[in-house]
């Protein structure tokens, strides 16, 4: 059986009057990639706060590497990565002064930093001072810090938000190389397509609640429609139910060899989270 | 232990690292010395070493005076209201404590960079007044006795500050709090001023330089000094677990 890295069980938060999260309850294996989607302003940011301790919960019971997160020491902190929302860098130092900085104070090797500048694209670039940096350059540097001392776990939260498709194909490849050393990820996005190819499970939140929890290949089967998409040689595209009363017409079509293709018509993850919610995403 | 010391170093060599590429914070360091060097050359040498002995100590109490106060009044709240307003301001306060560097440390390294750049400011500004070199370490000793309250001000300042705007208004009071006995020239103002954070080294500073300095006559400002210390040290450690955090 996995180990659990981290979970929350009946988690609320509120801020003021305002319930931000209700009752979460999920679980996160070691070495697992985990997404938490939605929306903007669903709650994903204050689930990372409350895992990190920047927000203290109003109820319910938090356990990180085994113990409660009111008991967690700054040793298990040694072990964590964290890419939030505002992670910054110090403007007028450069990008290698500012991850030997980080380096240093996680007591990592100096050569770790060659080592992240050069996997994340940023070599050429390590002298640059951090203010004359693109926004996509500080998000890779950013995250470097982050990797500077390889977590067992990390939180990253919209980690290729504003980053150009190419910078973004970069950090999913570094992300799969994290997955394949068996690094645990705790990542937060409102990209459903980039959830799809990098989580093994994700949590679908929405005002607070998580409303569904699964693979995604999983969710989308069990919100998948009740039809199938042929694509035949003179008919065109033929739409049939999977049921059986359809299945005679298939079989009619392959006998007659007017088939090309066969399609299941599973929704995406956006389309679960409209049939979920109702709303769209 | 060793981890915390590692971390403290490594914060301290951030500080001034970044200091030195703010053009803003070394001018606020270098002026204390530009002001003790206008008013020597606007003293001239003929009042100060010249003929009459007693106007020449006074106006050498004025210059020392003028380095100290201004060299506290920059180091703390430049250095420390401005530069901890904009680690809030721009995050990078969160990511430090992100990445498992407690707020103590933090605040650590900035208290000491800070007192090191007064004292710095301070000797560079005796240099500059021309006193004699005997008297550079209980010079320093009283500069760093101005500089331990103001600093600890400084920092319940710089964290209640939410921005470089905010920092703004508050370094006013903080300036003018270090500043305040260069105005003690009258005898009732003075009366006010002694009492104030830097007033008792102010006052020790001026005893020494008029030969005045004795046990007894040192008691009250040694105990103004002590008073301050204690009280913004209590201010300090009341406010600074409500100020720790970013915006």
């Amino acid at each position: 059986m996995t180990a659990t890295i981290l979970s929350m069980e009946v988690v609320s938060l509120s801020f003021g009057a305002k319930r931000v999260l209700d009752d979460l309850t999920f679980s996160v294996a070691r070495g697992e990639t985990f997404g938490f989607l939605g929306p903007s302003g669903a709650g994903k940011t204050s689930t990372i706060k409350l895992l990190t301790r920047q927000l203290v919960r109003d109820g319910g019971r938090i356990m990180l590497f085994g113990r409660s997160i009111d008991h967690v020491t700054a040793d298990d902190y040694e072990r964590i990565g964290i890419l939030s929302d505002t992670s910054a860098l110090y403007e007028r130092l450069s990008i290698r002064d500012n991850l030997a900085l980080y380096g240093r104070l996680r007591g990592t090797s100096p050569r770790r930093v060659g080592h992240l500048l050069e996997r994340l694209g940023l070599a050429a670039d390590g002298g640059t001072l951090v203010k004359d940096c693109s926004k996509g350059m500080r998000q890779r540097a950013a995250l470097a810090a982050a990797l500077v001392h390889e977590p067992e776990l990390l939180f990253l939260d919209e980690p290729t938000s504003g980053l150009d498709p190419a910078a973004r194909s970069e950090v999913h490849r570094l992300l799969g190389k994290l997955q394949a050393r068996g690094t645990t990820v705790f990542l937060t996005t409102h990209d459903m397509a980039e959830a799809e190819t990098l989580c093994q499970r994700v949590a679908i939140l929405d005002d607070g609640a998580i409303v569904a929890c699964d693979a995604p290949a999983e969710l989308r089967l069990r919100h998948g429609r009740d039809r199938i998409v042929v694509r035949t040689r003179t008919r065109g595209t033929v739409e049939l139910t999977k049921g059986a009363k359809d299945a005679e017409a298939l079989a009619g079509l392959m006998a007659a060899e007017e088939v090309l293709s066969v399609h299941s018509d599973e929704p995406n993850l956006e389309e679960v989270f409209l049939e979920l919610t109702g709303r769209e995403f | 232990m060793g981890a915390t010391m590692r971390k403290l170093g490594v914060l301290v060599e951030k500080d001034v690292k970044d200091l030195v590429k703010n053009p803003t914070m070394l001018l606020s360091i270098i002026m204390p010395v530009g002001f003790t060097f206008f008013y020597r050359m606007f003293f001239g040498e003929d009042a100060l070493s010249g003929g009459d002995a007693e106007v020449g100590a006074a106006l050498r109490y004025v210059l020392l005076s003028l380095g100290m106060g201004m060299s506290v009044g920059m180091g703390a709240s430049m250095v420390l209201i401005y530069g901890i307003a904009e680690e809030k301001e721009k995050h990078t306060l969160r990511t430090l404590m992100l990445a498992n560097v407690s707020a103590e440390q933090i605040i650590a390294a900035k208290g000491l960079v800070a007192l090191a750049l007064t004292v710095l400011a301070e000797l560079a500004c005796f240099g500059v007044a021309g006193a004699p070199w005997s008297l550079c370490a209980p010079y320093l000793a009283c500069g760093i006795a101005a500089a331990v309250p103001m600093i600890l001000l400084s920092l319940v300042a710089g964290l209640a500050s939410r921005d470089q705007m905010t920092a703004g208004l508050y370094s006013v009071p903080i300036l003018l709090l270090a500043l305040a006995p260069m105005f003690g020239y009258d005898e009732s103002i003075r009366s006010v001023v002694r009492f104030g954070p830097t007033g008792g080294a102010d006052e020790l500073l001026r005893l020494m330089l008029n030969g005045d300095l004795s046990l007894a006559s040192a008691a009250v400002p040694l105990a103004v000094i002590v008073a301050w210390v204690l009280v913004s040290a209590i201010a300090f450690k009341l406010l600074y677990k409500r100020l720790i955090r970013d915006n």
